[in-house]
Parts: C-alpha cells; sequence; structure tokens
C-alpha cells in the first residue's frame, strides 16, 4: 500500500513533461560546462611565440671552422617583414615626429651613422656609438654590454629612452591605430592587430631580414677566386695573429662577450672610471664584467667607422693596432694591418634588393601626411 | 482498501507523502549531479598530453644541460673553433627552460609550492651556469691565443738568441720556462703552478736592464706565460665552478620528485574516475527510472482516456438501444391501436353493410309501388272526379298535390343516401383491409382516392376558409405488391400534415396564401433501369426551416400544440415505407414556400 502511495505520487511527479526534461537538461548542461571547461583550460593560447635570441643556423655542422658563412636563405614572414621595414622608417615613432629607427640605422650606411655617438632628440651627442643593425640577427645579446636577450626587447630601450625616441608604447599604439593604412597591414599579418607585441614583433623580424652575404662567404662556401691574393693573406693573418678567437662564428664576432684589455691596460689612457667604459658590470653589476662588452660583429666593419664603443677610434687601421695591442698582446707590423684590412673589406655585403631601398619611408611619409591632412 | 478508507479518514496524507516524494526525487538527482561534478573535477589531474609534453620538455633540459657542459669542453680543447654552437644549445636551453616555466603552473598545483621552489632553485642554477659560461668563453678565447703563441715566440726567440750574443743563463731560463709550460698545459697540473710562476719570476730576474730589442721580446714572451698561468688558473676555476653547480642533481631530484607526485595523483585520479563511472551509471539509472514511471504515467493516461471513452460508447448505445425500445413500444402500441381502430372500422362497416344493402336494394322497388301507386290514384280521381266531402278534407289537409310531386323526389334523395353510405362503407374497407394482412396486388391510385374521399371533411370550406382544391395528375400506373393498408395510412398522414400545413398558413397570413392547393401525383419512373412507383404530395403551405427537417423523421417529434399530434405519423410513415416496402421517403421544403414529399416504392408486378 505505501508502495503504492509513493508509485502514486512518482507518477503524478513524472507525468509533468518539463520536470523530468528539466532534470535530463541539467544533468547535460553540467557534463557540457564540465567539458567546456576543461577545454578552455586547455587553450592557452600564447600570442606570440618566444622571441628567440640567435637565428638557429641550420647548415652549420662545421664547427671546426672558426668562421661560418651566411646562410643562404632565412623563412621569414614576407608581409611581417614590409610591415617591419615600415615601422623601421616611422617618424611617428618618435615623439617629436622627426626620428626613426633608420636615423641612427641608415640602412645606406652600413647599419649605423657614422658618428662617433648618435645625436639624441635634444641635438646633444647620446652615449655610445650606434652599432650596425646588419646582421643583429646573429647577435646573442643587443646592445654594447648586453643588456638584453631578443630583438623583440630591444625595440623598447631607443623607443623609450626620453632622449631617443621618447615614446611609451600606448602612445605608439594611439598613433597607428588612428592609421587606416597601418590597422589594415596589422590586421592582415597579425590576428591580434596592432599591439605592442606584434610591433615589436615586425620590427624585429625586418632586423632579421637583413643579412648581407659578402664575398667571403663565398670563398668559405669553396669559391677561391672569390677573395684577391691580399685578401687572402689578410684573413690568414686574421687567424694566424688570434683575432678570430675571438671575431668568430658565422658573424665573426657578437657571440661572446670580452674585456677590453686583456693582455694590457687600455683604460689607463682613458678616463677609466666612467660608466660608459665600465660595459657589462654596468648590468651586472660584477667587478669580472669591468670593461666587458659584446664582442661586436666585424661584417660590413669597413661601413660603420668610428669604432669601440663611443666610437673613439676613427679608423679600422687604427682600431686593428688598439686590438693587436691591448687584445692579443703582440705587435703588428703594417703591412700586416693592410693586409687585415684588405681582408675586413671582403666582409662588406649587400642587402637583399628590396630591403636596401627607402620606398617604405616614403610609403610612411605619404601615409603621414595624408593622415595630417585627413586630420585637418 | 479498507486500509485506504481509514487513511482517506486522515487529513489529507496523500498530499504530505507526494510533497515528500517529489522532495526526495529532487534531492536525489540534485546530489547525484553534485557528486558527478566533485568526482569529475577530482578525477581530472593534469592532462595527460601536459604531463606528456613537461616531461619530454625536462628530459630536453637535462639532455641540452649535459650538451652544453659538451661544448664547453669541445671549444676548450679547440675541438670547435667557434662559440655558435654553444651559443645555440644555450639559446635552447633557455628557451626550453622558458616553456618549462610557463608549463609549470599547469602540471604542479599551486599546493605543490616546493615542488615549484624546487624548479626555482634549477632556475637559479641555470642562470649562475650561463654567467659562468660567458666568463669561460670570453677568458678561454684569450687563453687559446696565448697557448698558441707562447710556444712560438718563446722557440722563436730562442732560436734567435742562440745566433746572438745574448745571456747564457737567460737562455736556459727562458728554455726551462717553455718545457715547463709545455707540461703543465700538457698535464693540467695545478700544483705545477707555483713553480711556472716562480720560473717566470727567475727569467725577469734574469732580463738585462738596458731596453734592447732582447728585453722586449723576453717581456712579451713573459706577458703571455703570466697570462696563460693567470688564464689556465681562471678557466679552470670557472669550468670548475661550473662542474660544482647543482644543475644536474637539482633537475634528477626535480624530476624524481615530479614523478612519484604525478603517480599519486594519478592514483588518486584513478579511484575519483571509478567514483565518477559509479555516479554517471547511476545518474543513467536515475534518469531511465525516471523516464521509465514517466512511461508508465504516460501508459495510464491513455488508459484511462479509452476506458472513459469506451463507457461513452457504451452509454450512447445503451442511450440508442433505450430509446429504439421506447420507439419500438410507441410504435406497437400505435400499431396495435390501428390494428383494433382498423378492425373497429372494418367491422362497423360490414355491419353496416348489411342494413345499406337492405335500403339500397329495397328503394328501386319502392320506387315502383309508390309510382304504381300514385298511379292508381289518379285512376281514381278520373273515374271519380266528385269525391266524398271527407276525402276531399283529406286530400286538402295532407296537400296531396305537393305530395305527389315531393315523393318521388324523396326518394330519389333516400336513394341518393344509401348510395352515400355505401361508397362511404365501401371506403372504410378499402381504407383499413383488414382482410389484406398479407401483401397484396393493388392500385395506389384507388388508395389515393379512397383517403382523399375519408378527408373529404376536411377539404370541404369551412367557416374561417374556403374549400381546398385537391389537384390530382395520376398517371398510368400498375399493381404493385404491398400492404395497402398500410400504405393508405402513410397518404392519409401526408395529405393531413399537408391540410394542416396549409390551415396553419391561411391562420397565420390569408393575403401571402390566396390561392391554397393540394397537388398530388403518381408516376412510373425508371431508376438505374429499375421501375420505380413515384408519389408525390405537395402543399403551397408554410413549409418547414432546415432544423425541423432533420427531426422529421424522429419519432415523437411534432410542431403541432400538446394534444393535437403524437409525433408518429411521419416516423410511422418512414418505417412503413422504408423498412416494411424497402422504398424511400423524403421530404424538400422551403420555409414559407411548401413542403413537397416524394415517396418512391419499388415495383414489383404479376408480371415480374
Amino acid at each position: 500500500m505505501l508502495r503504492n502511495f509513493y508509485c502514486h505520487n512518482l507518477l503524478k511527479f513524472c507525468r509533468q513533461k518539463w520536470r523530468v526534461l528539466t532534470l535530463s537538461l541539467l544533468f547535460v548542461a553540467c557534463l557540457a560546462g564540465v567539458l567546456l571547461s576543461q577545454l578552455l583550460s586547455a587553450g592557452t593560447a600564447a600570442v606570440l611565440p618566444e622571441p628567440q635570441a640567435v637565428v638557429p643556423i641550420a647548415e652549420a655542422n662545421e664547427f671546426d671552422q672558426p668562421i661560418l658563412p651566411l646562410p643562404l636563405e632565412l623563412k621569414l614572414d614576407h608581409a611581417k617583414v614590409a610591415l617591419g621595414k615600415r615601422l623601421f622608417h616611422e617618424p611617428r615613432l618618435s615623439r617629436n615626429g622627426q626620428m626613426s629607427c633608420a636615423s641612427c640605422h641608415d640602412l645606406k650606411q652600413g647599419g649605423a651613422d657614422g658618428v662617433p655617438q648618435s645625436i639624441g632628440m635634444d641635438g646633444k651627442p647620446l652615449l655610445m656609438n650606434s652599432p650596425t643593425i646588419l646582421n643583429s640577427a646573429f647577435n646573442f645579446r643587443q646592445f654594447w654590454d648586453g643588456r638584453v636577450l631578443t630583438l623583440e626587447d630591444q625595440v623598447n630601450h631607443p623607443l623609450n629612452a626620453v632622449n631617443e625616441l621618447g615614446l611609451s608604447w600606448e602612445d605608439v599604439v594611439t598613433r597607428l591605430r588612428s592609421d587606416e593604412d597601418y590597422r589594415l597591414r596589422f590586421a592582415a599579418a597579425y590576428k591580434q592587430g596592432i599591439t605592442p607585441e606584434t610591433m615589436r614583433d615586425a620590427i624585429a623580424t625586418f632586423q632579421r631580414s637583413l643579412i648581407t652575404p659578402a664575398r667571403f662567404d663565398q670563398f668559405l662556401r669553396g669559391d677561391q677566386k672569390a677573395l684577391s691574393d691580399q685578401e687572402k693573406v689578410g684573413y690568414e693573418k686574421f687567424q694566424s695573429y688570434g683575432c678570430v678567437t675571438c671575431h668568430q662564428g658565422v658573424n665573426l664576432g657578437g657571440n661572446m662577450f670580452q674585456s677590453l684589455g686583456v693582455m694590457r691596460d687600455y683604460f689607463s689612457t682613458l678616463e677609466a672610471a666612467k660608466d660608459i667604459h665600465q660595459g657589462r658590470m654596468n648590468i651586472t653589476g660584477d667587478n669580472r664584467d669591468r670593461h666587458v662588452f659584446k664582442v661586436p660583429t666585424l661584417r660590413n666593419i669597413v661601413l660603420t667607422a668610428p669604432y669601440l664603443h663611443d666610437g673613439h677610434v676613427a679608423t679600422l687601421p687604427e682600431v686593428i693596432r688598439i686590438m693587436a695591442q691591448y687584445q692579443l698582446g703582440r705587435d703588428m707590423p703594417e703591412a700586416d694591418v693592410a693586409d687585415i684590412v684588405a681582408f675586413l673589406q671582403s666582409l662588406t655585403g649587400n642587402l637583399p634588393g628590396d630591403l636596401a631601398t627607402d620606398d617604405a619611408a616614403d610609403g610612411a611619409a605619404a601615409s603621414q601626411s595624408q593622415a595630417q591632412s585627413g586630420g585637418i | 482498501m479498507r486500509h485506504r478508507l481509514t487513511r482517506r479518514g486522515h487529513t489529507e496524507p496523500t498530499g504530505e507523502k507526494g510533497f515528500f516524494a517529489q522532495r526526495v526525487l529532487w534531492i536525489g538527482g540534485l546530489l547525484l549531479l553534485i557528486a558527478l561534478t566533485f568526482f569529475f573535477f577530482k578525477s581530472q589531474t593534469v592532462n595527460p598530453q601536459q604531463h606528456y609534453l613537461f616531461v619530454t620538455d625536462l628530459r630536453r633540459l637535462q639532455e641540452l644541460e649535459s650538451v652544453l657542459k659538451a661544448d664547453v669542453l669541445k671549444t676548450r680543447f679547440a675541438i670547435d673553433a667557434n662559440y655558435d654552437r654553444l651559443v645555440a644549445h644555450g639559446e635552447e636551453l633557455r628557451l626550453k627552460q622558458l616553456q618549462l616555466r610557463r608549463e609549470l603552473p599547469l602540471v604542479i598545483p599551486a599546493e605543490r609550492q616546493p615542488l615549484r621552489d624546487q624548479f626555482h632553485e634549477i632556475e637559479v642554477a641555470l642562470a649562475q651556469q650561463s654567467t659562468l659560461v660567458e666568463h669561460f668563453k670570453a677568458q678561454n678565447a684569450i687563453l687559446q691565443n696565448s697557448l698558441r703563441y707562447f710556444p712560438l715566440i718563446a722557440q722563436t726567440s730562442l732560436a734567435e738568441f742562440a745566433t746572438q750574443a745574448v745571456d747564457q743563463d737567460l737562455q736556459t731560463d727562458l728554455h726551462d720556462l717553455l718545457e715547463l709550460m709545455l707540461i703543465y698545459n700538457l698535464n693540467a697540473r695545478e700544483d705545477l703552478k707555483p713553480q711556472v710562476q716562480q720560473q717566470i719570476e727567475q727569467v725577469q730576474a734574469a732580463l738585462p736592464h738596458p731596453v734592447s730589442e732582447v728585453q722586449a721580446r723576453v717581456e712579451n714572451v713573459l706577458l703571455h706565460a703570466r697570462a696563460i698561468v693567470r688564464l689556465k688558473g681562471e678557466v679552470t676555476q670557472v669550468m670548475a665552478e661550473m662542474l660544482d653547480l647543482p644543475v644536474g642533481p637539482a633537475l634528477d631530484r626535480f624530476t624524481t620528485a615530479y614523478d612519484s607526485m604525478q603517480t599519486r595523483s594519478l592514483q588518486q585520479a584513478s579511484w575519483y574516475r571509478w567514483f565518477l563511472y559509479g555516479t554517471c551509471l547511476s545518474l543513467l539509472g536515475f534518469v531511465l527510472v525516471l523516464y521509465r514511471i514517466r512511461y508508465r504515467a504516460k501508459l495510464l493516461t491513455i488508459a484511462n482516456t479509452n476506458l472513459e471513452k469506451t463507457v461513452d460508447e457504451r452509454t450512447q448505445t445503451l442511450r440508442q438501444t433505450l430509446n429504439d425500445l421506447q420507439q419500438s413500444q410507441m410504435q406497437l402500441i400505435q400499431a396495435e391501436k390501428m390494428a383494433g381502430l382498423g378492425q373497429l372500422v372494418a367491422g362497423v362497416a360490414h355491419e353496416i353493410n348489411n342494413p345499406v344493402s337492405f335500403i339500397y336494394g329495397n328503394i328501386a322497388p319502392t320506387m315502383g309501388y309508390v309510382a304504381d301507386l300514385m298511379g292508381l290514384l289518379q285512376r281514381y280521381q278520373t273515374a271519380y272526379p266528385d269525391p266524398s266531402l271527407d276525402i276531399q278534407d283529406y286530400l286538402t289537409n295532407i296537400d296531396w298535390e305537393f305530395t305527389q310531386t315531393d315523393l318521388p323526389r324523396t326518394l330519389t334523395s333516400i336513394q341518393t343516401g344509401a348510395d352515400r353510405i355505401r361508397e362511404i362503407v365501401l371506403s372504410l374497407r378499402n381504407f383499413s383491409r383488414l382482410d389484406e394482412a398479407d401483401k397484396k396486388f393493388a392500385n395506389l391510385n384507388d388508395g389515393i382516392a379512397s383517403t382523399l374521399l375519408l378527408l373529404q371533411h376536411r377539404l370541404k370550406a369551412q367557416p374561417d376558409r374556403s374549400a381546398i382544391p385537391v389537384i390530382q395528375t395520376l398517371g398510368q400506373i400498375p399493381d404493385i405488391l404491398c400492404y395497402p393498408g398500410q400504405i393508405n395510412q402513410v397518404f392519409m398522414n401526408l395529405i393531413a400534415n399537408a391540410i394542416d400545413a396549409l390551415e396553419e398558413a391561411i391562420a397565420v397570413d390569408p393575403q401571402a396564401h390566396p390561392n391554397p392547393q393540394i397537388h398530388i401525383q403518381t408516376a412510373l419512373i425508371s431508376h438505374e433501369s429499375l421501375p420505380l412507383l413515384r408519389i408525390e404530395v405537395a402543399d403551397n403551405g408554410t413549409g418547414m426551416s432546415e432544423e425541423i427537417q432533420q427531426k422529421l423523421f424522429d419519432p415523437f417529434f411534432t410542431t403541432k400544440p400538446v394534444g393535437k399530434g403524437t409525433g408518429l405519423g411521419t416516423s410511422i410513415s418512414y418505417q412503413i415505407i422504408v423498412d416494411r416496402h424497402g422504398g424511400t421517403i423524403r421530404c424538400e421544403s422551403t420555409l414559407g414556400a411548401g413542403t413537397r414529399f416524394i415517396l418512391e416504392l419499388p415495383v414489383l408486378t404479376r408480371d415480374s
């Protein structure tokens, strides 16, 4: 009898379709929710891949050779390269609207600017000599003191430095987002659109495309005729003097730090206490890093005078003599200096055709004037 | 049942129980869902894919760490002539470390902070290692140079000194230094270091003081010798520091700890998964039970509906049967009544027939005799022109002259009356036809005639109306097999109804019906090659509404005032025509224009 009662009431309960449906739906909804949350937690979408400090050298197997040829090609997104080139020449990336990355890193001047220290926004020289941006993808650290690892990270410093480009990322993003052309270009290259990350990525990608294969690379790949006899002799001396122990690898440098004045005290003749001469110690605070700088690349070295971290050495023979005396602990006859200079000339390479031109800069200027007239 | 009754006597326990059962059901379902969710989350440890990714990355990190050390050794002993490989592996290690740092929160829950700390230790060690590698690279480069250059310049100097007049002691000391340095280099014996330094000092002391070519040369040799001693020591120390770094063991410890954590949580999760399966099954069962109950409820509802429908149908049938029975009863009564009446009429007619026959039969002789008597009296008057005064008075008293002329007329009148009585009796007999209980061949035109005769008194002019003319269009029709009495009864009903309709119409509005009449038609027609007898009785009276027409043949349906009609006339007519004779009866009526009854009877003639 009691059972009958329950049955009866259950029947009454179940006769209302919606109740049964509700319970079933609740059940399904719970499962769906759990699954969905699971899926969402699994999909932690990284916006962009972690930037790499050095371009991996795919074909470099012969590490018993001190110098390796530049890779024949780099696989880069062409749209990003083009966008990066545009940004690189974009004056709107400076507070006063007159400077750009290219102001200090002129592609026509070997990726540097030819003065001891670049001129800052206030018209006074900055502290350090502008290093070339050519082949900078093969530098394992950026800046003379190697303070950042990646090209992406590097972009922050000149942009945000008050006396250089002097802008915050918010400013830059606001400026570029108001430009229809940039919006479209970014949308085509990045699904995230215009963000500090995508801008950094574009500029860094452009920089990675700036590699300059030279006659010396042809020589390394087996073309004996690529170098003149004097250049070959120069290369021999470059090796036998020991220059190559630091200026080695694919970029003839750029993959290690070295103290300036290992054999003799170089800074006895300079103001040794000046901050700019402390080098990497400014970053690490380690006394062992005093006067330590990143070994610069020697590619295109004849184009990027003056030399050393503050550009206080005007000519190439001069700096070669300094290197021999203070770094190698040897005296170098003038004939050998001349041979090595000859060899270094074979390291001057060419940019890929479409990158050497300034048309992107023109385009950017045009779009800027267009934006201004639109604003009026 | 008794139990239920006593329960019902209480205050509605059914409702409380129902509420309780619903509660139990809801709470049960809810608990199951909560349990399901709980077990689900508990059984979800770490995404296995992420786990394997992490473990793989961890292994790769370990591998890269060893590779990096190998690379350091390769450059130390000049197997690798550049640092690109070392840098590439260092970069790979850095990226791997970053990747692991990103993956870490996904595979190690926040409550396992010690394990996370352990990973942080590894990171610190790796950072130290990276710094040491940089120092190594810088110092190693210079060391390689000096190691290569020192024997070269030392030997060249010795060779040159041998040909020049250089102090023999200096040459010996320099030679010893070169030898010592070679041993120091090749054997990696740090215990030789003081000896080398001592030898360097000895050479330094043996140097001639005046500035000379020889002195510069030896100074240069000593510069590199000192550099070797200094850098070799530093490189050795850096490498020792690098080897002392706890990266490898820390990684091993971390891997072991992570593995055991993973094993434990996997085991735990597998338990929870079994619970999850159980809960899933229970929930499935629960839902199934719900649906089953719902299904039963549905079945019950259907059964209920069916039952009610069946009951309704039965009730309907019973009501119909009752109606039929009542109708049959009334018809039986009516038929009995009519039969009785018919018998009575027939009896009366028969009884009257004989006396009427006497009268009718004797009138003719009586008229002859009266004529004879009249002749005789005339002859007496002629023979005796002057009768006695008594006779003359008598003649005057009886008004003989009038009697003489009126008597034959009276007799003729009697004859006419008797004739009519005979006719009426004949009609009565014809009408009732009691003597004809079986089917007979009869001519329906005759039936119509006798019916009309019986209704003559109603057709005559009344005080409030003129006579109703009956137009008869009677065709040549054959005798048909039928119950003539019953057919006559039908005619009687139909014609009487027509008269009623006309009287009603005249009573309502005489102007609207200036020409009331009844039209009777008979004809032999053919329907689908079957001969049919068609009889139409039409009037131009009030007509009937649609509603009334529908109920026309229902028993006890009447439009007449109470006491006037039985409501059986048309229904009996219907039964007679349709049931008894297999014919059809239908009615065409327009309100205000009149009614027409159409009968069709199958023809069964003597020939067929």
